[in-house]
């Protein structure tokens, strides 16, 4: 009884089909894209070496990406920067200090992995990550140099696993996340 | 012999309908950007933004003027992309609604609030469970950070992070039966 009740879950299962849609601009930007940016560029900014404490620091952020323009992009960087700073015990504005933060790298890859078995479908998952590498240079009002900080290339990994093609999404750790 | 014709034509016709209906199919189309964007992916987002809205107070700015910006990391053709200015009007209905004011320039402000939106958007997932089942899914999420600025010395008052979510799931049976739909 069990036996055909079970070929016939399996014959079920098999042709299932589950998928993570990417539809822009239908969709607008994906939340999973955004997530893996916001979370990348906090975990970088975690291992600045500048203490702006008691310091008047006069921010200028300079990025190469950003989704079709890099308007949004800059403004988003500079806020972060902004908090950071004030949060610290320093202040934003015209001073002592020029700290210009360069992002030239912000961006995400997709990967989709299928592994299926003479056309059974086991696994599939989809894999965000993000890189990114951000410089901070700071200059006091001289103009001579006083911190030249670069973060380490790295970035925020998501994924999206499926089993059998219809189970999921499980979220599984990967290593180096 | 009438009664086993009978059966025979019964389980004949059902074999026929479940055939017919199997051959079904049904999909979800979005045509971008004739479409625009479609209605699921504004309103789960919006859905949730009133999710993660909910726990927050502005009780303590009443009285206040505030200066509202929002950052966000969605696509734009301009400096300021729909979803920031949506939610720059949104939060500053939330703070007229419980007795602050939002101020016409920065510099009448007394607070001065950045909000940066580290997620506004929507994940889609479509399964399909051939023959029987095709559904498509879509969550919702808003995970914002609000940083209060006092306008006079620039020092930080307060931060704090609201986070939402709102799931829409649409189903059909057999391929041609539905839309089935549910919100949470």
């Amino acid at each position: 009884m069990f036996f055909p009740l079970g070929l016939l879950v399996l014959w079920l299962i098999l042709p299932s089909c589950a998928t993570v849609d990417y539809v822009p601009p239908g969709q607008g930007t994906s939340a999973e894209q955004q997530s893996a940016l916001a979370k990348s560029l906090e975990e970088n900014m975690k291992e600045i070496l500048f203490d702006p404490a008691g310091k008047a620091v006069d921010l200028h952020v300079h990025v190469l990406g950003g989704f079709q323009n890099s308007l949004g992009l800059e403004r988003y960087v500079k806020s972060l920067f902004r908090e950071w700073v004030v949060g610290k015990g320093g202040e934003v504005g015209p001073g002592e200090f020029r700290m210009d933060v360069f992002l030239p790298v912000l961006g995400t890859t997709a990967t989709r992995r299928d592994l299926s078995y003479q056309n059974i479908p086991l696994y599939y998952s989809e894999r965000f990550q993000t890189t990114a590498r951000l410089i901070v240079v700071v200059r006091d009002a001289e103009g001579t140099m006083v911190c030249l900080w670069q973060g380490k290339q790295s970035g925020a990994d998501l994924t999206d696993i499926y089993l059998m093609r219809i189970f999921g999404p499980f979220d599984v750790p990967l290593p180096g996340r | 012999m009438n009664r086993k014709f009978f059966r025979f034509g019964k389980w004949t016709l059902l074999i026929g309908l479940i055939f017919f209906l199997t051959a079904a199919c049904a999909t979800k189309r979005y045509w971008g950007p004739t479409m625009g964007r479609s209605a699921d992916s504004q309103f789960t987002p919006a859905d949730a933004l009133e999710k993660a809205l909910k726990s927050a107070s502005f009780e303590k700015y009443r009285g206040k003027k505030i200066w509202i910006e929002v950052y966000s990391l969605t696509e734009r053709t301009g400096e300021e992309s729909p979803e920031e200015r949506f939610l720059r009007s949104w939060i500053g209905e939330k703070f007229v609604a419980q007795g602050a004011r939002v101020a016409t320039s920065r510099d009448q402000a007394d607070i001065s609030l950045e909000v940066k939106a580290r997620v506004f958007g929507v994940h889609q997932t479509r399964r399909d469970f051939i023959p029987l089942f095709y559904a498509e899914s879509t969550h919702g999420i808003v995970d914002l950070h609000l940083t209060y600025y006092e306008k006079e010395s620039g020092k930080i008052l307060h931060t704090e992070d609201l986070k939402g979510e709102a799931r829409y799931l649409e189903y059909y049976i057999l391929y041609m039966i539905g839309p089935f739909k549910s919100i949470k």
